[in-house]
């Protein structure tokens, strides 16, 4: 145990490679909260008066909130809100009129991050393309493919546009599934939200290329607030990924997203996250913290939303990306891959509301702990009382990596049908020193058995994830758990 | 002689889809009908709706069991009245042990019957000499209803209950599947020596080889929901011979 | 003196809870009702916002109670004949107890029984609210400011007592009444005894809560088993809170069974305390009309080398809600813990809940935890073979219900009252509306 504790405290600093920090020229507003700085954003944003309204409203509510602090298994110091500033923007040049013309600095960070923000860059011979919205900070900065998908009548653009280009879609369906009444960080996010993604597939629409969204927060002390709406109509289909990373800073950034999502009669959603935000370094300064909220609702029969989460970044994650099973046979899925090193904490799971008749969920998670983390599952699995013959399955599992970390597991399970069935499994493990020793046994060094052994152990769930991003997540994990074994 | 079973035109199914499509089918007492087919033609669905499985569905026609409205009867009327099916796949039941189970069953048939219930030493004399009949250990009988049985315990168990309970109508739901050959001569013997007079089988089955050692009266093709052919144990080795595409193109061009 | 009446706010029963405490003239262990009422008055009454008690309906649960002293018509002549006299006769060493207070020990105690009235005073005493005193349950506080009685059961070391003890803890009360009561059992050094446990609240026609503290002490290389079966009337509600430390190479086993009450909160917070303990908790409840039935465990594994096991299932019929809350953890300092939970429940109402919540908070690596928790109905297909064998429907659903309380019981290490528990049981799931079942 001596030993692997020794290699374990040598090992421990593994770098984060998406830690520099771009001299981008922002825009930005002062730090602070107030209702002046929702007025400011919102006229930044050159928006409809509706939208103005609806973020003061969310303001208003907000003050009267408290921050949750108590119930999650994560703890920080208080967040100074007024020390946050909530808009920062790459300052356009004027009159840009093609790509070129893009700040050069600003290709470059998306380079460095591995993304092609030039069309004509894609592999060849890559069967799938991939449509990329990039967002820096509080703005979306590029949409690829926009002209492709539009032929199909597919809506992929920044959500600033989506408010101008397609406001009769904003406003049915913004606040449509988190409304800003539904936690703290919501309501903080419905009053100062910059920009996200919108995403509206037509009925009948099956969408041709995955669509993604890469976050990046690039400037000092900025809040990232972004939202995403996602729309599939009767019958269709699009798997979406999102990609997320920040500098190395030294102080806590804030990152308080909303994601919707609404599947209309046999719709279905794919949303696959890869989340690799700073996770601050091995004593615990810095770091992201990611109190995120991301929802979906099958609002009507045989609809379908699948989350597939990886987790490895963030000094706090605060998550729970929820299915509402609405709709009579709809069918909710969360595949979670948590990953906690050093000093990080991560409180996250799903909740899967079962409404309708016949519906299903699954849950699989898989907590990976190691250094000084701590890694919790917490997760709802609602029957609602007429939730005729609902089904979930969960399965959560937690490995860990040496003893000065922790894995923990909450559930609530809650049955209001007595025809429903559900079945909740938990294991706690750690790594087997056995297989470790046949790995080494057959000339694979330690570090890459854990990889290995870890990337096994998490097949199930990136087994979900589509190719390009799987590949890029089993590389994410052997990188985060660098050094936490001996 | 009277029949013991008359099934006519029967059609049965679940909501989405028909599965049994105007199936006819006559059973003298005494009588053994082996009804063979591929897989999908309807065996299983037959065997669950003569035993009255509530997830099928039956939208025409009529089965009579000794002169008896069969599909107006519950599960349990129609064991009591003498139904039994040897399940393809028997169920586990954790915590109930197969002796209560058998002896709350047994007792619940001689009440039927007009019976007082069954004296506890006369009870175990009778498991006794039934287990010997399917070779089954007298241990299995003291565990839970086939739980953490091999395939084979559970085949064997169901003919046990079978030659306990005394059934008058037998339906043998592939009950050759999943044993090896010394399994299958077992539980076979154990048939063979039910056999009576007054006894009537229903012998579900995909091969062939479970009629070499339970020898039919009658061989039934059952395809797409019907009985397409019938005939005496030789259409049984036709069958082996020349495997069911040929029942399946025969019936497509006809 | 005064009694409280819907609809109840959380600050009326709070102040009904303090007058109470103000009105407290019980004597004795003045330091630890002392620290009883501040930490009381501290936390205040749990609402639905505590984790501990996001289930349950504690507002109502003290609705219509008064605080005033229970006076009981009832003699423990009609406890003998009301309850389980087959059972208290010849092979037990029967207690009974009335809201708490001795009615009756057996005259002639095995050497190295105790069986004495908690009293500041007793030898037997010293260790009473060590346990309850860290308690983070305000309920188990309010018990420390204003607990009236208090019986303790010490087995000195290297006894062995053969005949189980039978404690009847009746409750009643001719008014409305708020009962608190202790229970202190302490099993020193390399000694084996049973408890087993009738809890009753006698019939009558107003609300009672009992709200119990048990403190239990198991020493060194000390095995004792204490099952516990509540048959409260539909007027009793009852809060407990078991609390046990087990000390090294110990073996602690203990059941709840609940049959009755209204409301029926079981806490149980066992602390092992030592290398080499094992640990059995076990529950089953029926619910049926409006009865709640709230389990909350804690099992925490300070040491290394310990095992953990349980088992709780429930019937939730009618309205009735069933919840259970286990919570394993495993300390840094505890490695090669074994922990396993399981929690099953089937519902059987058209409006019954069922709540579970399962935790695993683990901080040490070399460790086997798991835990499981599947709800349900009765099993269709099982139903279906046995009606295919001839058995009636009713009896058929019996028999599959009667089979799943089962698994519980196999775990009792007293043959006799494994034998009783099983028969009486099979009348209580025989009698559960299950018409629209299946």
């Amino acid at each position: 145990m001596a030993k692997s504790d020794q290699i374990l405290d040598e090992h421990i600093a593994s770098e984060y490679k998406y830690g520099w920090f771009d001299p981008i020229e922002m825009d930005t507003a002062p730090k602070g909260l107030s209702e002046d700085i929702v007025r400011f954003i919102s006229a930044k944003k050159n928006e409809p008066a509706w939208l103005l309204e609806w973020r003061l409203k969310a303001y208003r509510h907000w003050l009267t909130m408290e921050e949750p602090r108590h119930w999650a298994h994560i703890s920080y110091p208080p967040v100074n809100f007024q020390d946050i500033i909530y808009y920062a923007a790459p300052k356009k040049k004027e009159g840009v009129k093609s790509f070129d013309e893009v700040d050069p600095e600003l290709l470059k960070t998306f380079e460095k991050l591995g993304i092609s923000l030039e069309e004509q860059k894609r592999l060849v011979g890559m069967e799938s393309n991939i449509a990329v919205d990039a967002v820096i900070d509080s703005v979306s900065v590029k949409t690829t493919f926009k002209e492709t998908l539009a032929e199909k009548g597919i809506i992929f653009c920044s959500f600033s546009e989506a408010v101008h280009e397609h406001p009769e879609l904003v406003k049915k369906y913004l606040g449509s599934v988190v409304p800003h009444t539904d936690n703290f960080y919501a309501a903080l996010n419905s009053a100062v939200f910059s920009d996200g993604s919108f995403c509206y597939i037509p009925k009948g629409v099956r969408c041709p290329m995955e669509l993604s969204t890469y976050f990046r927060i690039n400037s000092a002390g900025t809040g990232q607030f972004e939202r995403t709406l996602i729309i599939a109509d009767e019958g269709s289909y699009v798997s979406y990924l999102e990609g997320c990373t920040a500098p190395q800073r030294d102080e806590n950034q804030l990152h308080a997203a909303v994601v919707e999502i609404v599947a209309h009669k046999n719709g279905e959603v794919k949303y696959s996250t890869v989340q690799n935000w700073y996770p601050g370094d091995k004593d615990g300064k810095g770091g992201v913290y990611n109190f995120v909220t991301k929802r979906g609702i099958c609002l009507e029969e045989n609809a379908k939303i699948s989350w597939t989460q990886v987790e490895t970044g963030s000094a706090i994650t605060w998550k729970y990306p929820s299915v509402i099973l609405k709709g009579d046979n709809s069918v909710g899925e969360f595949y979670s891959v948590a990953v906690t090193n050093n000093m990080q904490q991560a409180d996250t799971g799903t909740k899967m509301i079962h409404i309708g008749k016949n519906t299903r969920s699954t849950i699989v998670s898989k907590g990976i702990s190691a250094g000084k983390s701590n890694n919790s599952y917490r997760g709802l699995v609602r029957i609602s009382r007429g939730a005729k013959n609902a089904r979930n399955f969960s399965q959560c599992d937690s490995l860990l990596m040496g003893d000065k970390c922790g894995a923990h597991t909450f559930p609530y399970i809650e049955i209001k049908d007595k025809s429903g069935i559900v079945e909740h499994e938990a294991t706690t493990s750690k790594i087997g020193e056995d297989q470790i020793f046949y790995c080494n046994q057959r000339g694979i060094e330690t570090e890459k058995a854990v990889a290995l052994i870890v990337n096994g152990y998490c097949k199930e769930v990136l087994n979900q994830l589509p190719m390009e991003f799987a590949v890029e997540a089993r590389k994410l994990l052997a990188v985060s758990l660098e050094g936490s074994v001996g | 002689m009277s029949n013991m079973l008359t099934i006519e035109n029967l059609h049965a199914g679940v909501p989405e889809k028909k599965i049994i499509k105007g199936l006819s089918l006559t059973v003298k007492p005494g009588e053994v009908h082996a009804i063979m087919g591929p897989n999908g033609s309807g065996k299983s669905t037959l065997s669950s709706v003569l035993a009255g499985k509530e997830d099928f569905e039956v939208t025409a026609g009529t089965v009579l069991y000794e002169g008896k409205d069969l599909l107006e009867m519950s599960p349990e009327e129609r064991a009591r009245e003498g139904v039994f099916l040897a399940f393809q796949y028997p169920v586990e039941i954790p915590g109930v042990s197969n002796v209560n189970f058998l002896k709350t069953a047994l007792n619940e048939i001689r009440e039927h019957k007009g019976l007082g219930p069954i004296d506890a030493a006369e009870f175990l004399k009778l498991i006794k000499e039934k287990q010997s009949l399917v070779e089954l250990q007298g241990s299995l009988a003291n565990r839970s209803v086939n739980e953490g049985f091999s395939g084979g315990e559970k085949k064997r168990n169901e003919i046990f209950q079978m030659a306990v309970l005394e059934p008058r109508l037998c339906i043998l739901d592939e009950t050759d599947s999943g044993l090896d050959i010394d399994a299958l001569r077992i539980v076979a013997n154990g048939v063979n020596k039910l056999r009576s007079k007054d006894r009537s089988f229903i012998v579900i089955t995909h091969y062939q080889r479970l009629l070499d050692y339970i020898v039919p009266d009658v061989v039934h093709v059952l395809y797409d929901g019907k009985i397409v052919k019938s005939g005496t144990k030789d259409l049984a080795l036709e069958l082996e011979a020349k495997g069911y595409d040929w029942i399946k193109k025969e019936f497509v061009e006809a | 003196m005064s009694t409280l009446s819907p609809p109840l706010k959380k600050n009326d029963a709070e102040s009904f809870l303090k007058e109470l405490i103000d009105s407290c003239k019980e004597n004795g262990f003045s330091q630890l009702r002392k620290t009883g009422t501040e930490n009381f008055l501290k936390a205040g009454l749990p609402g639905r916002k505590e984790e501990a008690y996001k289930y349950a309906p504690l507002t109502s649960v003290l609705n219509n109670l008064g605080t005033g002293k229970p006076q009981s018509a009832a003699s423990p002549g009609d406890a003998l004949t009301y309850l389980f006299k087959d059972f208290a006769s010849g092979n037990a060493l029967s207690v009974f107890l009335l809201n708490g207070t001795i009615i009756k020990v057996p005259e002639n105690l095995p050497k190295g029984l105790s069986i004495v009235p908690l009293e500041e005073t007793s030898p037997y005493a010293k260790n009473t609210g060590r346990l309850s005193t860290a308690s983070s349950d305000p309920l188990c506080q309010l018990n420390n400011s204003i607990f009236s009685s208090g019986l303790v059961i010490h087995i000195a070391k290297g006894s062995s007592i053969e005949k189980p003890i039978v404690v009847f803890n009746l409750i009643s009360s001719d008014s409305p009444a708020l009962i608190s009561s202790r229970l202190l059992i302490v099993a020193e050094e390399n000694t084996r005894a049973g408890i087993i446990e009738f809890s009753d609240t006698l019939r009558q026609n107003h609300k009672i809560l009992s709200n119990e503290v048990q403190e239990t002490f198991v020493g060194k290389n000390a095995t004792l088993f204490h099952y516990r079966w509540q048959t409260d009337c539909e007027m009793g509600n009852r809060i407990n809170h078991q609390l046990s430390e087990i000390g090294e190479k110990g073996v602690y086993d203990t059941m709840n069974i609940t049959t009755g009450g209204t409301f029926i909160r079981n806490n149980l917070s066992l602390f092992l305390n030592g290398e080499n303990i094992e640990a059995h908790l076990n529950g089953f409840f029926v619910g049926s009309k409006n009865r709640h039935v709230d389990t909350r465990t804690v099992v925490d594994h300070l040491m290394p080398r310990c095992e953990s096991f349980q088992l709780y299932k429930g019937i939730a019929a009618d309205k009735s809600t069933g919840v259970f809350n286990g919570k394993i953890f495993v300390r840094r300092d505890a490695q090669k813990t074994n922990a396993y939970q399981s929690s099953k429940n089937m519902l059987l109402g058209d409006e019954a809940t069922v709540n579970a919540k399962p935790e695993l908070e683990i901080y040490a690596d070399d460790v086997k935890c798991s835990h499981g928790s599947s709800t349900g109905k009765l099993n269709e297909d099982a139903l279906f073979y046995l009606r295919s064998r001839g058995l009636g429907i009713e009896t058929a659903r019996t028999l599959l219900l009667h089979a799943f309380a089962g698994e519980v019981f196999e775990k009792i290490r007293h043959e006799e009252f494994k034998e009783l528990i099983i028969e009486k049981i099979r009348h209580i799931v025989g009698g559960l509306n299950t018409s629209h079942a299946g």
